[in-house]
């Protein structure tokens, strides 16, 4: 028995009649932060999110600069 | 996953760094990241996320549309202990000076800064591009920070301030990495070398806001 080209199902009809689900974020993450003037230049904050190492190192930053400033650093 | 275009004000802050990622390249690539770091610029590369599935040069593809802007390093055109030159830095060069001559409007207002470890080694490599300057680092990143910032500044909008010199960015950059290999002994992590690509790019950026404040008290 022969089966018509025309009565197998479509697959690929089916998925185009559906939008395509979105399977992750199609927009970056807004930046965190503030833009600082460094040397005379604005430097954007970075967007995305950040590694535990780098919150280490941002901590370890922070830290080394508060001592040898003597003042707080922002947030 | 389709990814949507970067807007325009992103395009325009943002440089495509094409270039080796083999460890004795490294220092000059964090130097140049530094820089453009410093200079307000946003790099980005090849190194930027990791998603085995993607295809790669469709990716690098995305990236070249998406900046304005692009270094691309050919100081490793020379063979390799086989015998074979690496290809994908002049591939990639091609793949931006495609766009830049076939692309859109905004395709077309592209900037490049071409470099190489060796003066006129091009002119017999890639001869095809014989006629455009190319800036020299010397495998020294002191001499890259100084091709990637004068490149910067010679091709900044009119009407913005100008950018740190060279003494003022080579300078912080060794106090950067001073630094920053004091902070990660501190929280006993991974040497410089071993900081993956978006640490680095975090670590750059906390710097720097930590420095303009000090430097702005």
């Amino acid at each position: 028995m022969y089966t018509l080209a025309c009565t197998l199902p479509k697959p690929h009809i089916r998925s185009m009649s559906t939008p395509a689900k979105k399977n992750g974020r199609t927009h970056p993450l807004p930046a965190t932060g503030h833009p600082v003037v460094y040397r005379g230049v604005k430097i954007a904050p970075m967007s995305g999110s950040r590694s535990d190492t780098a919150r280490a190192i941002r901590d370890a930053l922070r830290t080394e600069y508060r001592h040898s400033s003597g003042k707080t650093t922002r947030d | 996953m389709v990814k949507p275009r970067a807007t325009k004000s992103v395009t325009a802050q943002s440089i495509f760094i094409n270039c080796p990622f083999d460890d004795p390249y490294k220092p000059i690539l964090r130097a140049i990241v530094f820089t453009i770091v410093a200079s307000g610029f946003r790099p980005r590369c090849a190194l930027d996320s990791t998603d085995s599935a993607e295809i790669r040069v469709k990716k690098i593809a995305d990236l070249i549309r998406d900046c304005d802007w692009a270094i691309h390093d050919l100081s490793r055109v020379e063979s390799n202990k086989d015998g074979i030159p690496r290809f994908n830095m002049p591939m990639e060069l091609g793949l931006h000076l495609g766009a830049r001559l076939f692309g859109g409007r905004r395709q077309r207002r592209k900037q490049a800064l071409i470099l190489d470890a060796r003066e006129h080694r091009y002119d017999v490599a890639l001869s095809d591009i014989s006629g455009q300057d190319i800036e020299v680092h010397d495998n020294r990143p002191e001499r890259a920070i100084r091709c990637v910032r004068n490149w910067l500044s010679e091709n900044r909008p009119p009407g913005t301030p100008p950018l740190p010199g060279v003494k003022a960015m080579t300078s912080d950059y060794r106090l950067f990495q001073k630094q920053i290999v004091v902070a990660l002994r501190k929280q006993r992590l991974d040497s410089l070398e071993e900081l993956s690509h978006s640490d680095l790019l975090w670590s750059i950026n906390d710097w720097i806001t930590e420095r303009a404040g000090q430097l702005s008290f």
